[in-house]
């Protein structure tokens, strides 16, 4: 077992983002997470990160337990993320943006250059290579979350978090987008992703689980979790899951 | 995507280019070396020593600000603290080159008296804290030391202008060094990502707190160092001259219209600024302070990136017109 969640609690002021949460997540899986907005999917991709401490709860990552380590730690055991609003270092080059995974992750390049030929690597695989020297803010959507990615990936992660990674993108760039994401699987990390298309989730995870209001409410293989009526009824309202 | 004519570059030629480049550095800094052998002219090793130090200030302020993002807003304490202790220690017998680190080092703890609290919480916590410690330091040494510092007699008779001369020309040369060195580092990365986007690095697995708190460390020691080199050379000041703000500010000038962030900005903002101000000084000594103002806003309004984006933009303007003739 790679991850497991166990009753995590996160609330912001009145409001219960995540409730008593438990998932267990297998080395290699793929798990896509849905729900409706403001399900708590956000929160719990911070709590994994380590962006936000839970109220209450356990996180063990590897057989160790993490629940206090802060995101830098984190990222040093072997967990990355992109972020919802795609977020690479604007004004750095591409190969420096890459290179800050390369020099901090899990494996830590033992100097600039050894750093520099891993990025470049890292660049090829997500397709973003021609250019490394351009800075990252003079990129299109599309390319920045593959430098966004890139960055990720240098740091070796075990265990990577894709925070509504296809959003925006164009159904011909989505394609790409789900390529990359299997590409990855046979490099053999294990991926949470986070996406409101859900569709594009069926068709990846290998298992779904379904958040609403905090709570996980299904969980299971993605054609389960597409026809449990609580899902049906979370997005589509009581009186279509009631038929 | 943007074709980037420096990526054909043959390495050959890259070699050469940073040959000339090295060459072309020792070349001058030989020649500013030469000066004091064939001029005794007072004025001009003065001018020269505070652009030196100017140099060393606003490169020092470069390296936390430029680099890692932390904004000083009291970096006259750093500089204060190291002529303080410069003083004290050489005036009470200390050899110069041994004082002088040591005022570097008092700086930089100074800068973890203010970072470790600061650094953990996010905003503007830390210029507040420096901003702060000048402010405290400032009043605080007025009211220990309101007495004027004098060298004492045999260090007048003994002074020596091309030796201060020497001194600020090589800790401004080790200034520069060290952040070139810095600005090749895996450390540099972190800083650079810190400054970009804190949450994002620390999700790469930067840690914020000892990051923030070594560019601060290592910017301190440098201005600390100026310090010491100014109070080296001043026969007679107030001892809580060297907290005020303007030691604080004009370095940050220097920085932005030279360029915050690159390693030539500070030499380049140092000389303008320098060289304005004493023209300025002596023609409009009232308005000098106005026309300064209004220039800063002009340059960072045209020229964000400060006067070495102007040869970066001609270069891209030449580099068009080449694609546009071929």
């Amino acid at each position: 077992m790679l991850l497991k969640l166990e009753n995590l609690s996160k609330s912001f002021g009145g409001l219960k983002a995540v409730r008593e949460l438990n998932v267990t997540v297998e080395a290699g899986e793929i798990i896509g997470l849905i729900g409706p907005n403001g399900a708590g999917k956000t929160t719990l991709f911070n709590l994994i990160t380590g962006t936000y401490k839970p109220d209450a709860g356990r996180i063990t990552f590897r057989d160790h337990e993490i629940t206090r380590h802060n995101p830098s730690s984190r990222c040093k055991q072997g967990i990355a993320r992109t972020f919802q609003h795609v977020r690479p270092f604007h004004h750095l080059s591409l190969l420096d943006n890459v290179a800050v995974g390369c020099v901090y992750g899990r494996q830590t390049a033992r100097s600039r250059g050894e750093a520099e030929r891993i990025a470049r690597e890292m660049l090829q695989l997500v397709g973003v290579h021609e250019s490394p020297q351009v800075h990252a803010g003079e990129l299109t959507l599309m390319n920045r979350k593959r430098v966004e990615l890139a960055r990720a990936l240098a740091t070796q992660p075990y265990l990577l978090l894709l925070d509504e990674w296809m959003a925006g993108l164009n159904p011909s760039e989505q394609r790409e987008a789900l390529g990359l994401i299997r590409r990855l699987r046979t490099q053999g990390i294990t991926i949470i992703l986070v996406e409101h298309l859900v569709k594009a989730v069926f068709d990846i995870s290998d298992r779904v689980v379904a958040m609403d209001a905090g709570e996980k409410i299904a969980e299971g293989t993605p054609s389960q979790v597409a026809n449990d009526p609580k899902v049906i009824e979370a997005y589509l309202g009581p009186d279509m899951g009631g038929e | 995507m943007n074709i980037q004519p420096a990526e054909i570059k043959n390495p050959k030629s890259k070699i050469r280019n940073t040959l000339s480049v090295w060459i072309a550095l020792a070349g001058i800094v030989a020649g500013l070396v030469s000066i004091p052998q064939w001029t005794t002219n007072a004025n001009a090793l003065n001018l020269l020593f505070l652009i030196f130090i100017f140099i060393t200030m606003s490169q020092s302020w470069n390296i936390l600000g430029g680099f890692a993002g932390q904004i000083s807003l009291g970096h006259a304490a750093f500089f204060g603290i190291g002529a303080l202790v410069m003083r004290v220690l050489w005036i009470g017998g200390m050899e110069f080159f041994i004082a002088m680190p040591i005022a570097g080092v008092v700086a930089a703890l100074c800068a973890f008296v203010v970072g470790i609290p600061t650094f953990r919480l996010r905003g503007a916590y830390f210029s507040i804290g420096t901003l702060a410690l000048a402010e405290a330091l400032r009043l605080t040494i007025a009211n220990v030391l309101p007495t004027v510092s004098t060298m004492p007699a045999r260090y007048i008779a003994a002074f020596d202008l091309a030796q201060r001369y020497y001194v600020a020309l090589a800790i401004a040369v080790i200034t520069m060094l060290a952040t070139y060195l810095l600005m090749r580092s895996r450390w540099m990365l972190g800083w650079l990502a810190i400054r970009e986007d804190e949450e994002a690095a620390q999700a790469t697995g930067v840690q914020l707190l000892w990051h923030k708190l070594a560019a601060s460390g290592i910017s301190s020691f440098f201005a600390g160092l100026a310090g010491a080199v100014f109070s080296f050379q001043q026969v007679s000041y107030y001892p809580s001259s060297v907290f005020v703000a303007t030691w604080t500010f004009d370095p940050v000038l220097i920085a932005f219209i030279g360029g915050v962030g690159t390693l030539i900005g500070p030499v380049i903002g140092a000389i303008f600024f320098i060289a304005i101000r004493e023209q300025l000084v002596i023609t409009l000594p009232s308005l000098h302070p106005i026309i300064f103002g209004i220039m800063f806003i002009l340059i960072v309004l045209v020229f964000p990136g400060g006067l070495v984006d102007i040869g970066t933009r001609l270069q891209q303007w030449m580099q068009k017109r080449r694609v546009k003739s071929s």
